[in-house]
């Protein structure tokens, strides 16, 4: 059964005269992953701002049914976050900083953990002032994930990692998510939020253009089929004939849909001596079907 | 609060800024015995114990630094954020950082005294410590206790307006200069206007007071008079210092 651990109602933000979010409406279900996408200045930041109560807002979040403010943050007692960039306290090392924000019973287990979980081991005696990007955000996500939260929010947690601490990060993400931990992650690195999130938000301009599934929004992008003929636009003419979609007639783009059968395509195909020299399956992508339905949004 | 009093302390120490102090402050009040040994005539033993060997001086300073930087250093690390997204309230944050400076300040003067009557049986141990010295002593900590609690609340208070750390410091170093000499030229003033014996700074004359009674003809008010006073500035700048703070954007 699913359990709502997020519900935003109505939430308006406007800094002076700009309004930033307009009537924000989602919920989120808990143990499952939320891509929250959308372009640079789009109101990402601000409604995780709003979620942790750091900024005054008009409408209403409730975390497990407790409404959070600027004045009431005791929802947020098991939620981690990292929002932007790590804050670090220069003069402590790693360690030392994950020390200093570990709450509760077995705090240096805790802190040892969360070092061997992001494979800190090398860099967590060191000062944090001498740490890379990379290694401040590990740190960040360290920090964010330490006191085994239920919910994490995490703003473009793969900043500055490299392929490797990228591929941790995520597996680590998705094991988390195993036990049941629910993560809102913003990322411009959409191939990432494509391979974790259950669900996706998106974001412009303040408002929300979709909140779906991600098997929903790739779904606006489907898997098609790219095939190279001797004579396109032939075979084009044919398959359009035949109640085929073609997509692209100089490409020759077929979406797959739920009744689509390679076989009967290339059969129809061979019977009418058009020669396939090449054929490919392509996958839908995050990428494109987000421009689409912002494309969509714009006309 | 118990746990952010925890990790204020914890930050407080690890400080490398702490650690010189500390073991400076101590280097300090050996060189002040040193003094009075080798110059006994500038300052004899008796003055040196019953300034705690001139530890005020540093131990004002220090706690000037680290009231005006206390917000400032935070939003220049970019750590406020950090501090504040969690199950804690701005309210809970100011107040752990007012209570763990007041914590520290407290027990600095308390192991800065015990270290004087340590120094003063060690290297002053002809000094007799007849019942007039002790209350002098007492009543000069007392007096710089009070005049730095005064100072701290108004430096805090600075602190939440800037958002420079360095620039914090520096007005907070310089006004304890500004504050003193404005704070002669007030008694002055006083007592040809007898209504500006309530500013704020007159009331930084408490422990004066509390140890010389004819202080009050100077501040032109009696000891309940400027001890409510002094009481109700300082919860005037420590409520404008939490409201500022909680205004302030992250």
């Amino acid at each position: 059964m699913n359990t709502t651990l997020l519900k935003i109602q109505n939430l308006n933000k406007a800094f002076g005269n700009k309004k930033v979010l307009n009537n924000i409406n989602f919920t989120v279900q808990q143990g499952h992953i939320i891509g929250l996408i959308g372009a640079n200045g789009a109101g990402k930041t601000t409604i995780m701002k709003a979620i942790l109560g750091i900024l005054p807002f008009d409408g209403k979040i409730t975390i497990n049914d407790k409404a959070v403010s600027i004045r009431q943050h005791q929802p947020l007692q098991s939620v981690g976050a990292l929002i932007e960039y790590p804050g670090l306290y220069p003069y402590l090392t790693g360690r030392e900083q994950l020390r200093l924000f570990s709450t509760g019973k077995d705090r240096e287990q805790k802190v040892n953990n969360i070092i061997s979980k992001l494979r800190m081991d090398h860099f967590a005696d060191q000062k944090t002032k001498g740490y890379s990007l990379g290694m401040k955000q590990k740190l960040g996500v360290g920090l964010a994930l330490l006191n085994n939260p239920q919910f994490v929010i995490l703003d473009e947690p793969m900043n500055g990692l490299d392929p490797k601490a990228t591929k941790d990060l995520r597996d680590l993400i998705v094991q988390e998510k195993q036990n049941g931990v629910t993560f809102l992650i913003s990322s411009h690195i959409l191939s990432e939020l494509q391979r974790i999130a259950d669900d996706v938000i998106v974001i412009n301009h303040g408002e929300i253009v979709t909140s779906t599934t991600m098997d929903n929004l790739l779904a606006a992008n489907k898997k098609f089929y790219l095939i190279e003929t001797d004579n396109n636009e032939m075979a084009s003419d044919l398959l359009l004939r035949n109640n085929y979609q073609v997509e692209n007639k100089t490409a020759l783009e077929i979406p797959i849909t739920d009744k689509f059968s390679i076989n009967d395509l290339l059969q129809l195909l061979l019977s009418n001596n058009i020669t396939i020299n090449d054929i490919k399956q392509q996958d839908g992508d995050l990428e494109e079907s987000l421009l689409k339905v912002l494309d969509s949004e714009g006309k | 609060m118990r746990t952010l009093i925890r990790q204020e302390s914890y930050k407080l120490m690890k400080q490398r800024s702490t650690q010189i102090f500390l073991i400076g402050l101590f280097l300090f009040q050996l060189l002040v015995v040193f003094c009075s040994k080798k110059y006994p005539k500038f300052l004899s033993d008796k003055d040196a114990f019953l300034n705690n060997y001139m530890a005020i001086i540093l131990i004002t300073f220090f706690i000037i630094a680290i009231c005006s930087t206390v917000i400032t250093k935070e939003r220049q690390f970019g750590t406020l954020r950090s501090l504040l997204y969690r199950k804690f309230s701005y309210i809970q944050i100011i107040t752990s950082k007012i209570i763990t400076l007041l914590t520290f300040t407290i027990l600095l003067f308390v192991g800065n005294s015990l270290i004087s009557l340590v120094f003063k049986f060690v290297f002053a141990n002809k000094l007799e410590l007849t019942h007039k010295i002790w209350k002098a002593w007492l009543l000069t900590n007392l007096n710089n206790f009070l005049t730095l609690l005064f100072l701290m609340s108004l430096v805090v208070l600075l602190g939440t307006l800037l958002n420079s750390s360095n620039l914090a410091l520096m007005i907070g170093i310089i006004g304890y200069f500004v504050i003193n000499v404005f704070n002669q030229m007030l008694l002055a003033l006083i007592a040809k206007f007898d209504w500006l014996k309530w500013n704020p700074l007159n009331m930084m004359n408490l422990g004066e007071q509390i140890q010389s009674h004819g202080f009050h003809q100077m501040t032109q008010l009696s000891l309940t008079q400027i001890s409510i006073g002094y009481a109700i500035y300082i919860a005037i700048f420590i409520i404008l210092a939490i409201y500022s703070f909680c205004k302030k954007s992250v």
